[in-house]
């Protein structure tokens, strides 16, 4: 099916009974969630799993992917509004969204925003259109070696990009890893590492895992200093429309970001916040005397690269089926909880699904801006919500939906141990996504190794063309760090005290 | 931050160790294929390599060692403790007293430790989100959760 005909056949499944509204849905429970300082999409996501089990599965998906595209816009509402960023690729965004605010442009602000946003989105739904056939096609000479190198090479890369040290990324990867090694054999099927406890015969699962590392241990955080009520200033409908000065500056440089981002996502690392800073820079070069001082060109460009970069990253998703972001990982969780598996021939053995989920995207995407212009005082009042009643919603609703998955006991143990575990990470500073990662690709890391080595020695990795390009890859992004580390640690100063302890998360 | 990431490390290092040791209860190699214990034996020693290799270089380090970490001071300690408590009991009481009114009890919990003090609100608030969240997951989501051996 080329392109244009799936993406047809995905708008008549998107328009399907139900699946309209689930996109809907999806792109509105994520903008409030996405409101909220410290809630990102992974959390809601995981959250959102246990409702989604009971729809028909390009529904769920759907309602998943809409959630992961509305926590996007939402995010930087606060940097906007407050100068507090709910996410670290928000800081960014804030810094002239804020600025106009205190001009007294804060509609207009927020309004280039979702323009922004949406102009980010649709560039990035067309590359995923026609980049992810290109991709699925070339991975089908894909054997259990490339898989396997593919994997490794994108862990690997991620590991040198997003950590501090490589051993400071390793350690929580192979954490991950090893979590994944309790539970069943991925080949012969017998019990491993479980101590005779049935319980843990099932394997400790990613989304109780996910819940506690991100979601229990920033209630940890919330608990141990916990802010006072935050109070936005209101934002009235009429405010909203910016200035021809400001649509004109904007969205070129959304287009700009857009077409950044996207190719950005789709390299494994923290892209969102790479893409929101490359398209500051280069808005800062092009306009040295506006930007930093409430520029709309430094609002609606960096926001279309983080939201383009969303699609980026879902290329290796549903081309390969590997996710390199926390948030892919839980869409990854989805569909296989939906018992789709997601590979190379998802696109020819499941349309319904591949299409029907990037045409869901293109709605949710128009669902946004069509929501966010009339609601922006709805949203500004989300962030009025008290952080007492917020988190006792959040700890009952991580327990019970770890609990409703699968019935088990261990699965609430599990969200408090994993909590614990994650705020002594956050504190200091070690990045939780790599054992969210370790623990989704673990099984398909070991079987495809075990599968090599059954065709074959040790030496097969660096046998077949394919896991040469990408060891050769590999070594030339640890060999030479130069071609990816400044970027990034400019990044950091630059980004001043916002980014401790925080990442896309 | 260098002693918090030595106790970091060595926990790391501590659990590698124990799976190298689980990790002989199963056969590396089975007819000249990787066993059930190759893999497992592979991810706990690059564990407990990289614990090592990072708990040498924080000791050596002089910037980690200047860096303070934010704990919590002892009332935001008392917080963590009581949401960790809230949940134990959450767990332990929800088999026999059912999802309804152990989610009622873990909310009030919740939402006194997190600092609403007036019970003319704490009270109803947590009736109202415990009802919310029992209609939520019981009857709109179909969701089949423990009615409490108490009352059966």
């Amino acid at each position: 099916m080329n392109p244009l005909a799936g993406i047809l056949y995905g708008f008549s499944v998107a328009f399907g009974p139900g699946n309209f509204a689930a996109a809907v849905a999806g792109a509105f429970i994520g903008t409030v969630v996405g409101i909220l300082p410290g809630l990102g999409p992974t959390i809601v996501m995981a959250l959102l799993l246990i409702p989604t089990m009971s729809m028909r599965a390009e529904t769920g998906l759907i309602m998943l992917a809409g959630v992961y595209f509305g926590t996007q816009y939402g995010d930087s509402l606060s940097a906007i509004l407050m100068g507090v960023p709910s996410e670290t690729p928000s800081v960014i965004i804030g810094i002239d969204g804020y600025e106009m605010a205190k001009k007294g442009r804060a509609g207009a602000a927020l309004a280039v925003a979702a323009v922004g946003s949406f102009i980010g989105a649709t560039v990035g739904l067309l590359g995923l259109t026609f980049a992810a056939g290109i991709v699925s096609r070339g991975a089908l000479a894909f054997g259990p070696p490339e898989y396997f190198c593919t994997a490794v090479v994108g862990l690997f890369i991620l590991v040198r990009v997003s950590s501090t040290s490589i051993v400071a990324g390793m350690v929580p990867l192979a954490f991950g890893l090893l979590l994944t090694m309790v539970g069943s054999d991925p080949i012969s099927g017998n019990p491993r590492f479980t101590f005779k406890n049935l319980e843990l015969t099932l394997g400790i699962d990613l989304v109780p895992t996910a819940m506690g590392l991100i979601g229990m241990a920033e209630m940890f955080a919330i608990a141990a200093s916990p802010r006072g009520l935050l109070k936005p200033s209101a934002v009235k409908f009429r405010e909203l429309l910016p200035t021809v000065k400001e649509w004109w500056d904007a969205v070129p440089a959304a287009f700009r970001g857009s077409v950044m981002g996207f190719f950005l996502g789709l390299l494994p690392g923290p892209v969102m916040t790479l893409s929101t800073f490359a398209s500051y820079r280069l808005e800062k070069w092009l306009a040295p005397t506006e930007v930093g001082l409430g520029s709309a060109r430094a609002v609606a460009g960096p926001k279309a690269g983080d939201d383009a970069s969303i699609s980026g990253g879902l290329v290796p998703l549903m081309a390969l089926g590997i996710p390199f972001t926390s948030a892919t990982a839980m869409l990854f969780a989805g569909l296989l909880l939906h018992g789709v598996q997601p590979s190379p021939i998802l696109m020819t053995e499941r349309p319904e699904i591949f299409w029907g989920l990037v045409a869901a995207m293109y709605i949710g995407n128009v669902a946004l801006l069509v929501l966010n212009f009339p609601l922006v005082g709805l949203w500004v009042n989300v962030l009025r919500i008290p952080q007492s009643i917020l988190s006792a919603a959040l700890v009952i609703l991580m327990l019970i939906g770890s609990y409703s998955l699968r019935n088990s006991v261990l699965d609430m143990i599990v969200v408090i141990c994993a909590g614990l575990v994650g705020y002594a990470m956050r504190q200091v500073n070690l990045d939780r996504t790599l054992v969210i990662l370790g623990l989704v690709l673990g099984p398909m890391l070991e079987s495809n190794f075990r599968r090599s080595l059954q065709m074959g020695n040790v030496l097969i990795f660096v046998e077949r063309p394919i896991t040469r390009v990408l060891l050769t890859i590999l070594l030339v992004v640890y060999v030479l760090p130069s071609l990816w580390k400044p970027a990034w640690m400019r990044l950091r100063p630059a980004l001043g005290p916002w980014t401790e302890g925080k990442r896309e998360i | 931050m260098r002693r918090a990431l030595l106790i970091v490390t060595g926990m790391g290092a501590a659990l590698a160790l124990f799976f190298v040791v689980a990790d002989r209860a199963y056969p590396l190699t089975v007819n000249g294929e990787a066993g059930s214990g190759l893999f497992p034996l592979i991810i706990s020693v690059w564990l407990l390599a990289g614990s090592l290799i990072m708990a040498g270089h924080t000791y050596r380090s002089r910037e980690l060692a200047a860096i303070q970490v934010d704990w919590p001071d002892r009332s935001g300690l008392l917080r963590i403790f009581g949401i960790l408590v809230a949940c134990l009991i959450f767990i332990f009481l929800l088999t026999p007293l059912g999802d309804l009114w152990t989610t009622c009890l873990t909310i009030f919990l919740v939402l006194r430790i997190m600092g609403m003090k007036r019970w003319l609100y704490l009270l109803p608030t947590a009736i109202l989100m415990g009802a919310i969240t029992h209609w939520l997951f019981c009857w709109f989501l179909g969701v089949t959760l423990p009615q409490g051996t108490l009352f059966d």
